[in-house]
């Protein structure tokens, strides 16, 4: 039988992912202003396109990180905070679209910041599982 | 399921933290299995038998048994 939870190392907070989260939204913000104020060319722009990039990468390797690192109880919160967005993004992404299509809603709703959304159900889907298990 | 963890600690006299270190999980963790709000995995049970040097019956009792 493995041991493998037997030493619990805390994460850094320079490699927990709320701090890679901000860096990812901040590279995001930063690259919309950029395109908007400076309306760079060429390679340039391209280079300010993709300046989200490599903080959202390093995000994806500590959200990796600090899930391995979960105890069990921990792995099924996460799992239920993430099932949870998953079926109320499905749901509100439905009833979005059918709101467009009906004329209610403008048709350009911004899909583009639909990962705030997914950000908030995730979040209140987390609280709501940690709850459970209190 | 049932189980003694909560008499078995303060036996011991350790806190809902320093089980959770010696089984290398969160007091969370802990906690929902003390209140029976989370039955833990077999190789966490196997681990908290040796933790209090018994076996898995000796902490943990199936639910409706005597």
């Amino acid at each position: 039988m493995s041991d493998a939870y037997a030493s619990r190392v805390p994460t850094p907070w320079y490699l927990h992912p709320y701090f890679a989260t901000a860096l990812s939204a901040g590279g995001a913000l930063l690259s919309s202003r950029l395109v908007e104020r400076m309306e760079p060319a060429g390679p340039l722009r391209v280079a300010v396109g993709l300046l989200a990039v490599p903080p959202s990468a390093f995000l994806v390797w500590t959200f990796v990180r600090w899930i391995r690192g979960l105890d069990e109880l921990e792995h099924r919160i996460v799992f239920q905070a993430v099932s949870f967005a998953f079926v109320a993004a499905l749901l509100a992404m439905i009833g979005m679209e059918g709101l467009e299509k009906a004329g209610v809603l403008p048709a350009a709703v911004g899909w583009e910041n639909a990962w705030q959304g997914m950000v908030f159900l995730y979040v209140a889907g987390y609280v709501w599982a940690r709850r459970r298990y209190r | 399921m049932k189980n003694r963890l909560r008499v078995l600690r303060a036996e011991r006299g350790w806190s809902q933290a320093d089980l959770a270190v010696r089984l290398g999980v969160s007091r969370q963790t802990v906690n929902a299995i003390e209140t029976e709000k989370y039955d833990p995995s077999l190789p966490l049970a196997f681990r908290i038998a040796r933790v209090f040097a018994g076996r898995i019956e000796d902490v943990f009792t199936p639910d409706g048994s005597a």
